[in-house]
């Protein structure tokens, strides 16, 4: 029989960002592998929904990266890595949407005929790849329709995955602003996503 | 986690919903923001609002993700950081920061334009007389152009030949384990959009191909079916130098 050792050990724990940072310190390249799988794709997720492009947020993400790992010694460790990597990002992708000045984001306009989608309980079955397409482009254009800093604060929080205080800490507000801000961008998501699919 | 309010919004309570929502309260405004929508019922409609967009929604959410970019994107992303560190690291007077605004520089260009003519010229010589599997990055090139090329190359219809072939005695009995990798050296990820299976991910751990048996000395049976791999298991293939490989039947 063929025995494949390692598919049958269990899986260590991960390790932390802190020790791979350190590793990377000494020049352990397989540390920034594991760093770049680690974040790329919530990185990725937030640039792609600041910016509405693959390309586009691609850039922003190895914007983020090369910036965070050319000025380690400017991190301290008062923030996580991840949202110090999403500041960046998310800022880089804001500065990339404005000198392309988001041209070929926004949108075409939605089908007449869509469902009625939103809400937890009207989604189309998933595994329908337009309709995720069609979704995803709904909720870009209606994104891009809010002012800069509520697009900001809105992907960070749901796209990266941010609690009120990483987002108020990575953006240098308070809580309360991030409350209002959250609150304001839904408001107004609701409005132009309801627009957009009622005749 | 969740926080008492420090800061008051002013627009108290409204702006709380959102807070409500994403369960970012403490118990003690929580309850606030309870008897408040009791007493204001009308406000109910604005709570779904916030409820439906936030990031509870998680199936609206899973089906607005972005699609994720390919292996290959993934690549020469990782790659395109490792350049940008080191220009960033070893800058010179001609070259640019960051990538993406290198690659607008027309005027550099058209100052370099000879240069860049002798270049390709060399290059295209240099590429007729040694084909390679990977193509080289350019270090001033955007990740998705880059990907979207190398994903639009035929792949080689046979894998490459060894570099070199070194042959290492194998253990002296079959129970003992010959270390090929350690931990720190393979990452097992599971393929996104494989159905089940995980597969070893990152650099090989020699610097060259370890022959540990020929073709013949080598037979799969009776192997175990193991969730952990892809459909239709393991399979031993012919590779030049008769080295047998073992690889993943799916599409990595």
């Amino acid at each position: 029989m063929l025995a494949v050792p390692i598919l049958q050990k269990p899986l260590a724990s991960p390790p932390s960002d802190a020790d791979l940072l350190e590793r990377y310190a000494t020049g352990d390249r397989s540390a920034l592998d594991d760093l770049f799988r680690r974040y790329r794709m919530v990185a990725f997720r937030v640039a792609y929904r600041l910016l509405g492009r693959e390309a586009d947020a691609l850039d922003a993400v190895q914007d983020g990266f090369v910036k965070v790992l050319t000025n380690l010694d400017r991190f301290r460790g008062s923030s996580s890595l991840k949202t110090w990597l999403l500041r960046i990002v998310s800022n880089s992708a804001l500065d990339i949407g404005r000198q392309r000045k988001r041209d070929t984001r926004v949108p075409q306009s939605p089908r007449d005929d869509t469902p009625e989608w939103f809400g937890a309980t009207d989604l189309p079955p998933a595994d329908n790849e337009l309709v995720r397409a069609d979704l995803r482009a709904k909720i870009d254009a209606a994104l891009a329709r809010l002012p800069e800093t509520q697009r900001q604060t809105f992907v960070l929080h749901v796209d990266g995955g941010m609690s009120y205080r990483e987002v108020a800490d990575t953006l240098g507000i308070s809580i309360g602003t991030v409350m209002s801000r959250l609150f304001y961008a839904r408001q107004k998501l609701k409005m132009l996503l309801a627009d957009q699919v009622q005749p | 986690m969740t926080h008492a309010i420090s800061h008051q919004p002013d627009d108290f309570p409204q702006a709380l919903l959102a807070a409500y929502a994403d369960g970012e309260l403490d118990s003690q405004t929580r309850a606030k923001v309870e008897q408040w929508l009791n007493d204001h019922p009308e406000s109910l409609a604005a709570l779904a609002d916030q409820q439906e967009l936030g990031p509870g929604n998680i199936a609206l959410w899973e089906q607005a993700d972005p699609p994720e970019p390919s292996f290959m994107a993934w690549s020469v992303l990782r790659r395109c950081v490792d350049a940008g560190l080191q220009s960033t690291v070893a800058p010179s007077s001609s070259s640019p920061t960051t990538l993406t605004r290198h690659a607008n520089e027309d005027k550099a260009w058209w100052a370099f334009g000879g240069l860049v003519i002798a270049g390709l010229a060399a290059a295209i010589g240099w590429i007729a007389l040694r084909p390679t599997i990977e193509p080289t990055l350019p270090s001033s090139s955007r990740p998705a152009e880059i990907a979207a090329r190398m994903e639009s190359q035929t792949p080689p219809e046979v894998a490459p030949a060894p570099r070199a072939i070194k042959a290492v005695a194998l253990a002296p009995t079959a129970s003992e384990v010959l270390a090929i990798a350690t931990d720190d050296d393979v990452v097992l990820e599971r393929v996104p959009d494989t159905g089940e299976g995980w597969l070893p991910i990152g650099r090989h751990p020699v610097p060259e191909v370890l022959l540990l048996a020929s073709f013949d000395e080598v037979q799969l049976h009776e192997a175990d079916p193991s969730p952990a791999w892809p459909k239709g298991g393991p399979r031993i293939v012919h590779a030049p130098g008769d080295a047998p490989m073992i690889y993943a039947a799916s599409n990595r």
